[in-house]
């Protein structure tokens, strides 16, 4: 028993200190970052979580007032990336704080070089979900090759402020439906106002793409095959 | 920063000299002194609490507690009254509005600089004020890393002396301090980082150096 014991206390030693990243904060220098957050229809959204934060630790954080507005000062760090995160509960695990909306992270590319960061209006969409129903007609003796992507609740940005936030599909799920697979349903909670993209190769003949629009209410559509 | 060092060195170095000189003649003029009943004033020696209190509108007044420190500062007295020498202070204190400073719990600050002054003796009291230059630290600490931010710190300290015994006295200094941060932050912070202004409290012990305050 006893060796047993000693190699899980090493092995989680060497987890702990593998996982601490060494921060190091830029002397002399402090960031303005400041905006506003908006849902979809452009009310203000109160109460929003706003921190910066590098390498696991929480730079500057703030809340966005009654009006959605929001401004913060921030340390920079030094040489790893600075991220602002918009509705995000832990850096660690990236959860939505307040749910009923999307959040979003910014991130600089190397170390951040602006004094500035002038968010502008923020638009944080509410969430929605998708489903579609994959129906295997008894009889038919098809295949389908599909890859179904789409974005997650938290919507990943480069460190660049400007009103077009393209949220990247950082979601994907891919599978073969054989003759005799069972019936299946792929659903999901996205960004709402965005779409999932269901592609598939229907008995290996060129692909095919169908966007599902994210919805509330959610819409079932039914892919027969 | 390496202009506030080089003005500490040159300070020290002054320091150094004159009071190697003052040394020199102090046994020379020895028996002259015991006949004459006066003596050499070499300076004296400051070693007491600090209390800081910060003003205006500045992340330190507006973003942190301070707590009290110390100081202790060596005059030596060149030419007359008037005196030059090296001096140290620290202070602590709690961030406070983290909001307003960023995510870190505590800083202490730490002054290197030099004085210059006049100071004149009335009957037990000694009246002096000094205009120092120097180096100011800001060593912040907080959950990930220690940072520093700096500052050229411009301060007026005059101080009132009371001689308890001939090379002993109590000393109280207020002190008018201005430090002109190093920090860059972008122009709608600048009023807020620019700078910090304090009014201090000094007081403490004064050691006495030199026979000249034995007779009198």
């Amino acid at each position: 028993m006893k060796p047993y014991l000693y190699k899980f206390l090493l092995f989680s030693v060497v987890l702990l200190f593998s996982s601490c990243e060494k921060l190091e904060i830029t002397n002399n220098e402090r960031l303005l970052v400041k905006g506003k957050i908006v849902d979809q229809n452009g009310n203000a959204i109160p109460n929003i979580p706003i921190k910066t934060e590098a390498s696991n630790y929480i730079l500057a954080k703030t809340r966005t007032d009654d009006n959605g507005n929001f401004e913060l000062t921030s340390l920079n760090a030094n040489t790893d990336p600075l991220h602002v995160l918009v509705n995000i509960a832990t850096s660690l695990y990236f959860e939505n704080e307040n749910t009923e909306y999307a959040s979003k992270v910014y991130s600089s590319e190397g170390a951040n070089k602006q004094l500035l960061l002038d968010m502008g209006t923020v638009t944080l969409n509410g969430l929605g979900t998708f489903s579609i129903f994959l129906k295997n007609l008894p009889g038919d003796t098809n295949t389908v090759e599909y890859t179904f992507s789409y974005a997650s609740k938290v919507c990943r940005l480069p460190l660049e402020f400007n009103s077009n936030d393209v949220c990247e599909f950082d979601q994907s799920t891919q599978d073969f439906l054989e003759v005799n697979s069972q019936n299946r349903t792929i659903s999901g909670e996205s960004i709402l106002g965005t779409v999932a993209i269901f592609e598939y190769k229907l008995n290996n003949e060129p692909k095919q793409t169908i966007e599902i629009p994210v919805t509330n209410p959610p819409v079932n559509y039914v892919f027969e095959y | 920063m390496f202009l506030n060092i080089r003005i500490l060195f040159v300070t020290l170095l002054f320091s150094t000299a004159t009071f190697a000189q003052q040394t020199e003649t102090e046994i020379e003029k020895d028996t002259t002194q015991e006949a004459s009943g006066s003596g050499t004033k070499v300076g004296s020696v400051t070693v007491g609490a600090y209390l800081p209190i910060a003003f205006g509108e500045n992340f330190v007044n507006d973003g942190m507690d301070l707590k009290m420190g110390a100081q202790v500062q060596l005059k030596l007295n060149v030419l007359g009254d008037f005196y030059i020498g090296p001096a140290v202070s620290f202070f602590f204190a709690d961030v406070t509005n983290r909001n307003l400073v960023g995510n870190y719990d505590e800083m202490s600050n730490l002054v290197l600089g030099g004085l210059i002054g006049y100071e004149k003796q009335v009957e037990r009291f000694d009246l002096s004020i000094g205009l120092g230059v120097g180096y100011s630290g800001y060593f912040n600490k907080g959950f990930g890393d220690s940072f520093e931010d700096n500052a050229t710190a411009l301060w007026l300290r005059p101080e009132v002396s009371y001689k308890l015994a001939n090379y002993v006295s109590i000393y109280v200094a207020p002190e008018l301090r201005h430090d002109f941060m190093n920090i860059d932050v972008p122009s709608e912070l600048k009023d807020t980082f620019g700078g910090v202004n304090y009014f201090n409290v000094g007081f403490g012990l004064r050691i006495n150096l030199g026979t000249g305050y034995k007779f009198q």
